[in-house]
């Protein structure tokens, strides 16, 4: 099973509805929208100063990107709330394309820091130069980041993690790293369940969105199982964080 | 040749991991056995209470009272974080006839030793602010803590791993071998294990195993549902308990059925963990094996904690939860040979008091192995 759906990332079928062609990118820089789940959501659409974003008034419709209408300012990249708008450019060299994308992580990279660029799923794909680093306040918190790579990996490379870094927190809420969950499982851990149990990793803010697949798929490396055959964790209400006053509504009695 | 096994544990919560400790310990050949994990099920899913001025005099507070002086030094003894913290606690009376109950409760408790006392509202909030004006007042006792139970049942099993326990995850008790109408063994999913003793440590799920034997154990699942919150900053000094908590659990007969509050047995019971969340509970619900949490009953929770600490009304709650304490008729835990199947040796049926008295329960169990 792939796409968003199931995994989180983009499938085959997925990619070839969003991705430009090589006669476009060759062209010059272009927005590339991977957004293809019909959500209430539109940003992109008024982030454009050109009106080449097109959602309309049922704010469901995926958005709709005139390509020629595009002038690749990169402006939407970071309005897109779901960190799905990127931009792509082929026409500077022969070998290198940039990548245009926004990165909400500290600490940031420097310029020319050769960083792991990495894929939809966070898998290493080819080391990547760091081009430019934008954090202006027209970006209002999300820095934008292009990294120059191999022109093959132009649709692959959609994020990177900073080498020199060392230790990756998988649990961003509690804090608990890689290294700990791979121990985790070695110690006998075979669900994500029991995996938070044992390293707390899922049982900050965001209760697991974040961390839960991530944890799946060590699970799935260490063990060899499929990914569809690791237990998800048990959901558990509120869905979003809800203040104890609106959980106990109005009256104190029935 | 390896020597044969002295005891086979069923149960991989607080208390079997405990009583792994201890015998291992004491030099016994140990195999721990749980079906799912180690905490997976109720001591996965409680508060942290080390609470004494919650348990009756007698013999269920002298064993309150050795095990919290053990807690003491536990952390250092299995050389593991049980992040306890001796920060005393409160139980909260909102009603002259609350704090009339309180006070009999208390001139016992204090005939038996335990240093507690009632504390007006007004000096109350002097030792923990966010207490509504408008209660009564609290009975304190400084000796009262709190502990993570997830990391108390980790500490065990390693610690007991270390002194060579094996400890099996993933692997059922399915049912008692008996010979000669003695317990020689457990049929498992992995194959017949052979032992002098077994330990029926499995909490709730207790009576399942003796079934068969026409033996009816009086332990019966009681859910209470929790609220976790966002991780803040030091906001409660104590562990906190109120009045209806105890009523609940000692008077049933004192509670109010026309009231859904009472109905679902809720007791205020709030406690900032290490990580700086609070955990607010809780109902007492008999209703089976369901382990989700409803509606009415987070609500009933989250009214309950916002009259007696009207502060909480802007923390945001991330996550419900809800776990199987086990219930006994009398209140009291079963511990100790089984008369009707020797060789056989109990230790279930704590319901809210399994992480208060999971090391005296260890070390008494593992006294009882021949």
């Amino acid at each position: 099973m792939e796409g968003v759906k199931f995994t989180g990332a983009l499938g085959a079928d997925e990619k070839k509805q969003v991705l430009p062609s090589s006669e476009r990118t060759n062209r010059g820089p272009v927005a590339v929208i991977e957004c293809v789940q019909e959500i209430p959501c539109n940003p992109c659409e008024k982030a454009c100063p050109f009106g080449a974003i097109e959602i309309g008034p049922d704010i469901t419709q995926l958005p709709r990107l005139d390509l020629d209408k595009c002038r690749g300012c990169g402006l939407c990249v970071s309005k897109c709330p779901g960190l799905a708008i990127f931009l792509v450019d082929a026409s500077k060299s022969e070998t290198e394309a940039l990548i245009m994308m926004p990165y909400e992580y500290l600490p940031l990279p420097e310029i020319e820091n050769i960083v792991d660029g990495v894929d939809r799923t966070g898998r290493f794909v080819v080391k990547a130069r760091v081009v430019k680093i934008d954090t202006g306040a027209q970006r209002q918190g999300t820095a934008v980041v292009t990294l120059a790579v191999p022109k093959e990996y132009m649709h692959e490379v959609r994020s990177f993690r900073i080498t020199a870094h060392g230790e990756v927190f998988l649990c961003r809420c509690c804090e608990v790293s890689e290294s700990e969950v791979r121990q985790a499982v070695r110690e006998g851990a075979r669900t994500v369940a029991a995996v938070k149990i044992r390293t707390r990793a899922g049982m900050g803010l965001c209760q697991g969105r974040t961390c839960r697949r991530l944890i799946g798929r060590i699970i799935s490396e260490e063990t060899g199982q499929s990914p569809a055959d690791i237990l998800p964790p048990t959901s558990r209400p509120p869905v979003r964080t809800i203040s104890l006053d609106a959980l106990a509504g109005g009256e104190d009695n029935e | 040749m390896s020597k044969g096994i002295d005891v086979i544990i069923v149960g991989g919560g607080v208390i079997g991991t405990a009583v792994a400790y201890y015998a291992a310990k004491a030099g016994k050949q140990v195999v721990l056995l749980d079906r799912g994990d180690i905490a997976a099920g109720t001591s996965g899913a409680c508060d942290g209470f080390i609470i004494l001025q919650s348990k009756n005099p007698g013999p269920h507070l002298e064993l309150a009272l050795q095990s919290a002086a053990m807690y003491r030094t536990l952390s250092a003894e299995l050389d593991y974080d049980l992040e306890y913290m001796p920060c005393g606690g409160m139980v909260v009376a909102e009603t002259d006839k609350q704090a009339e109950l309180l006070r009999t409760l208390i001139r016992k408790q204090q005939a038996a030793g335990l240093s507690v006392e009632l504390l007006p509202i007004k000096e109350a909030r002097e030792r923990e602010p966010l207490l509504a004006e408008d209660l009564w007042g609290a009975a304190y006792c400084r000796d009262d803590a709190q502990v993570n139970p997830i990391r108390v049942a980790q500490g065990f099993s390693q610690a007991a791993r270390r002194l060579g326990a094996q400890i099996r995850s993933g692997v059922e008790a399915q049912g008692l071998i008996v010979e000669n109408g003695r317990v020689c063994g457990v049929k498992t999913n992995e194959g017949e294990l052979r032992a002098d003793n077994v330990v029926n440590a499995a909490g709730v799920w207790a009576p399942e195993l003796v079934a068969p034997f026409g033996i009816d154990l009086p332990i019966k699942p009681r859910r209470g549902q929790i609220l976790v919150t966002e991780p803040l900053p030091s906001m409660l000094q104590h562990v906190l308990l109120c009045a209806c908590y105890l009523i609940a659990k000692y008077h049933p007969e004192e509670l109010d059925l026309t009231d859904r509050q009472h109905r679902l047995g809720v007791g205020l019971a709030v406690e900032q963990t290490a990580h700086g969340g609070l955990l607010i509970g809780s109902t007492r619900e008999f209703v089976g094996f369901d382990r989700r949490t409803t509606l009415a009953g987070i609500e009933a929770v989250a009214q309950h904690a916002r009259r007696i600490l009207p502060a909480l009304a802007n923390v945001n709650v991330i996550r419900t939860f809800s776990g199987l304490r086990p219930h006994t008729p009398n209140g009291l835990p079963i511990l100790g040979p089984l008369a009707e199947l020797p060789g056989l040796i109990m230790a279930a049926g704590h319901e809210g008091d399994g992480i208060a008295l999971a090391p005296i329960t260890g070390q008494k169990v593992a006294e009882y192995l021949k």
